[in-house]
């Protein structure tokens, strides 16, 4: 029995053999033709929160959702996306969460400015209320030192009064 | 029959601390010793009952009473006994009665060591200190009942409950023993049989100082004596919180493979917030105890340091890290909230109410601002400040952006990185100046006087730092800050070193010795700040100068990073372990500079019983007092392939987090020895006394 490969075969078979090689040409380069290593794909992950577990980031996390997003990374930089453009593309697409501080203008700011101010109004308090109570201390100080002095000088006079008497 | 033990004696243990709270405040009141007794016998009471339930809850998981549904949730068959004991606090159930247990093992120390000592404030401590333990023994009967039994019920449903439903059967042993979960893989590591317990240690044990300052509000005694009777517990507490941070980095750097060990986490937020307090009432204290000041702050501080241990047990155990909305979602959320709610309000409330009163009046006013009870405040406002920008980043901007702007803001390593340094170099500065400084008054030509020496000490430092190549600013800045604190320590430990030589003419070893027996509490809290400095040290290194590099090597084939080679061996698929794991190891050669010097084997172990976390990246890494080299297997191709991707990091300088924190807990260890001058005293004054007493008697 004789096996004819008809034209499509032989087309199907070499284009599943070009696949890997296809594949590996686009891991290691970029639209420029410059390599992308894993390291440049870590060094994105690396400023990345995964989207779906909390508190671990993109670099670190093992799932296969996240192993996937890296392989986004590194297609997207291959496209000649910058690292920038990579950030916000996943905020626009998962929220702020995925970034360390929130990528927009409110949010950031209400982030990184708000215990500073709550800082900066506890240090206000604590003068304030510092320099009140030293006010009212010299006050204080000042009608017991002359209730002190009253009080050491009757009785001075007395001891006086008693010697010379004596 | 186990599972009705530890269900009754818990249950005793909840009734003998409501009596105990009664008892104790209404003996008070009527000034009636025998109520208060009974109050105290009840207290110590709970303590038994609470051991009796926890060796129920032990013995039962080393049994493998499956019918007891913690038992089947946390250990399976296939379980080293070793992780058997560990298992105990393996889950919500288990970790809440060892919490009560700790709880109740530290109230009993403080009852027996303090009740003549300390005999007026003892009675509303008993009570404080029973009102917590009974409420988390209400969490652990009402809500989560580690002694909860598997029953099937008429209808086929299988449910866990106490007590046996009606028309319920039992579930087979072997059926009970075949679906058994087993523990989750990142508790199956020897760090993780300390880091708990050390952790629960430190947060419990923040609850003696509480009750005492509390105590001393509620009965109007408010001298140095709920300090004194609560100094060395805080002492205690802050020592196994500490111990517990550090085990904990250790294994979030052994275990959760992402090489670091700190990433400001909400839930490492939430241990770490209490040790900040604590460190500040531990400085702040002692401003009340030489001079009588800040009375009322420390009060504060006592109940804030409490109420972040609750917050942080609130947050981390009800979900509230994950999500605002899964705090609905689990059941002891909203008690831990009202309870944290309650306790801090009450305790603002008493403070604010004796305050008023004028009962909380300093003795001495601030003089100097260079005093050295001055800068112990500025060192206290560095920590409130660092409180306020790591709980903001955790909890605060999280929960508020969610409640208030429909948004998730959840804030990371790139927000602490931004917000805490300052303060952290802050802190360590004020760490070098604080200790030259008198109390009282100092000028500021005094201080500088005082502080010549170790300033060129540091200059000279940085400088050799920068003649080995040092040129990143921020890292020079950190070792300069970082170096003075180290210098001023070793400095004020060699200037008493050299004065007992001259006064005593003893050799520097034994003055050395005889100036820490003399006073420990000074050269303890040295000790603890040299400790501090080298985890600054290693925190820098291993922060600033980290680098890291990933390649997918064939076998036989190598990468390089720095000055070292890293060298594909051999790959071990499928390796089965003893507790059931399945482990695919890699074996690796680390060359430096030409040289083989270590073999290492990072693996992956895969957990098939555990249906949630099955997965775990174990790191091998080569440590050196210069860096750690530290390796995880990323991922692998199919065997035939031989190829594997490995993750390297070069963490310089990171042993010396660990050795400082050894150096830390010891310095605290030597801080909380009595004098044995003092205490040598006593016994030749007992001695001396002793035929006198016995001609007496």
């Amino acid at each position: 029995m004789t096996y004819r490969l008809n034209p499509m075969k032989i087309l199907l078979i070499l284009a599943l053999l070009m696949l890997p090689t296809m594949v590996m040409t686009a891991q290691t380069t970029d639209g420029d033709g410059t390599t992308v290593t894993d390291d440049d794909v870590n060094a994105v992950a690396k400023k990345l929160y995964c989207p779906v577990c909390e508190n671990i980031p993109l670099d670190a996390c093992g799932t296969a959702a996240c192993e996937d997003w890296r392989y986004e990374i590194e297609l997207q930089l291959e496209a000649g996306m910058s690292e920038s453009e990579i950030i916000d593309d996943f905020v626009y697409r998962f929220g702020d969460r995925v970034v360390g501080t929130p990528q927009s203008t409110a949010p950031r700011l209400l982030s990184l400015i708000t215990p500073w101010v709550a800082i900066a109004i506890g240090l206000f308090v604590s003068v304030q209320f510092w320099q009140n109570r030293r006010r009212s201390d010299d006050d204080a100080d000042v009608s017991v030192s002359n209730d002190d002095s009253d009080a050491n000088i009757a009785t001075y006079r007395d001891l006086l009064e008693s010697d010379v008497s004596g | 029959m186990i599972a009705e033990l530890g269900f009754i004696t818990l249950a005793i243990a909840f009734v003998a601390s409501i009596y105990s709270i009664v008892t104790s405040v209404v003996g008070e009141v009527r000034r009636n010793e025998r109520i208060v007794l009974s109050g105290r016998n009840a207290a110590l009471l709970t303590t038994g009952m609470v051991t009796v339930s926890v060796i129920a809850l032990q013995t039962a998981l080393i049994q493998q009473e499956y019918h007891i549904s913690y038992v089947w949730s946390v250990s399976n068959p296939a379980m080293p006994t070793f992780f058997r004991w560990t298992a105990l606090w393996g889950s919500q159930a288990g970790s809440l009665l060892f919490w009560t247990f700790v709880m109740v093992l530290f109230t009993a120390g403080a009852i027996l060591l303090n009740w003549r000592t300390h005999r007026r404030l003892m009675p509303y401590a008993i009570a404080y200190m029973m009102a917590v333990v009974a409420f988390f023994l209400g969490l652990s009967l009402f809500l989560e009942n580690p002694f909860d039994r598997w029953w099937i019920l008429s209808d086929g449903e299988v449910v866990a409950n106490a007590l046996i439903p009606a028309g319920a059967s039992v579930p087979t042993d072997a059926r009970l023993a075949e679906t058994a979960r087993g523990l989750n893989p990142l508790l199956r590591h020897f760090g993780m049989a300390i880091h708990p317990p050390m952790l629960y240690l430190g947060f419990v044990g923040f609850l003696i100082p509480f009750a005492f300052g509390m105590a001393a509000l509620a009965s109007g005694d408010l001298s140095t004596n709920w300090i004194k009777a609560s100094r060395g517990w805080a002492l205690v507490a802050w020592l196994f919180l500490s111990l517990g941070l550090i085990l904990g980095g250790r294994w979030a750097y052994d275990v959760l493979g992402w090489g670091g060990y700190w990433g400001w986490d909400p839930v490492e937020n939430a241990a770490f917030l209490p040790w900040l307090m604590g460190t500040a009432y531990l400085h702040s204290v002692m401003i009340q105890e030489k001079r009588g000041m800040l009375k009322t702050w420390n009060m504060l501080l006592v109940v804030a340091t409490f109420s972040a241990v609750i917050f942080g047990t609130f947050a981390t155990r009800s979900g509230l890290v994950e999500s605002v909305h899964s705090f609905a979602r689990s059941e002891i959320g909203f008690p831990l909230f009202f309870f944290w709610l309650s306790i801090t309000l009450i305790s603002v409330v008493l403070i604010a109410w004796r305050r008023s009163r004028g009962e909380l009046q300093d003795d001495h006013k601030f003089s100097n601002l260079l005093s050295r009870e001055s800068l112990f405040v500025l060192n206290n406002f560095i920590f409130m400040a660092l409180f306020a920008v790591i709980f903001w980043g955790s909890f605060g901007a999280p929960i508020s952006s969610e409640l208030f702007l429909d948004t998730n803001i959840t804030l990371g390593t790139d927000y602490f990185m931004k917000t805490t340094p300052w303060l952290f170099a802050a802190l360590y500065l004020l760490m070098g100046v604080a200790p030259l400084s008198a109390w009282t008054t100092t000028s500021a030509s005094r201080l500088g006087r005082a502080l010549v020496v170790p300033v060129i000490l540091t200059i000279v430092t940085v400088a050799v730092f920068i003649m080995q190549g040092m040129d990143t600013p921020v890292a020079i800045a950190g070792y300069a800050v970082v170096s003075l604190a180290g210098w001023v320590a070793l400095y004020e430990i060699y200037r008493g070193v050299v004065a007992r030589v001259r006064a005593h003419r003893e050799n520097p070893v034994s003055a050395l010795i005889h100036l820490v027996q003399r006073n420990p509490r000074r050269y303890g809290g040295y000790m603890v700040h040299f400790g501090i400095v080298v985890i600054g040290i290693g925190v820098i290194g291993s922060t600033l100068f980290q680098s890291e590099s990933q390649r997918t090597l064939q076998i036989g084939e190598s990468m390089f990073i720095e000055n070292y080679e890293l060298r594909y061996e051999n790959f071990r698929a499928g390796q089965v372990s003893q507790d059931g794991r399945i482990m695919d190891i890699a074996d690796l050669t680390v060359i430096k500079d030409g040289t083989p010097v270590a073999t290492i084997s990072p693996r992956r172990d895969f957990f098939p019983e555990n249906t949630d976390m099955n997965t775990m990246t174990i790191a091998g890494a080569h440590s050196t007092v210069e860096n750690d080299f530290y390796v995880l297997l990323v991922g692998w191709e199919e065997i035939s392939s031989n190829a594997a991707t490995f993750k390297v990091y070069i963490n310089p300088l990171i042993n010396l987090v660990w050795w400082g924190g050894l150096i830390l807990i010891l310095g605290t260890v030597m801080a909380f020895f009595p004098k044995p001058a003092l205490a040598s005293r006593k016994v030749k004054s007992a001695q001396a006394l002793r035929p006198v007493m016995e001609g007496v008697s």
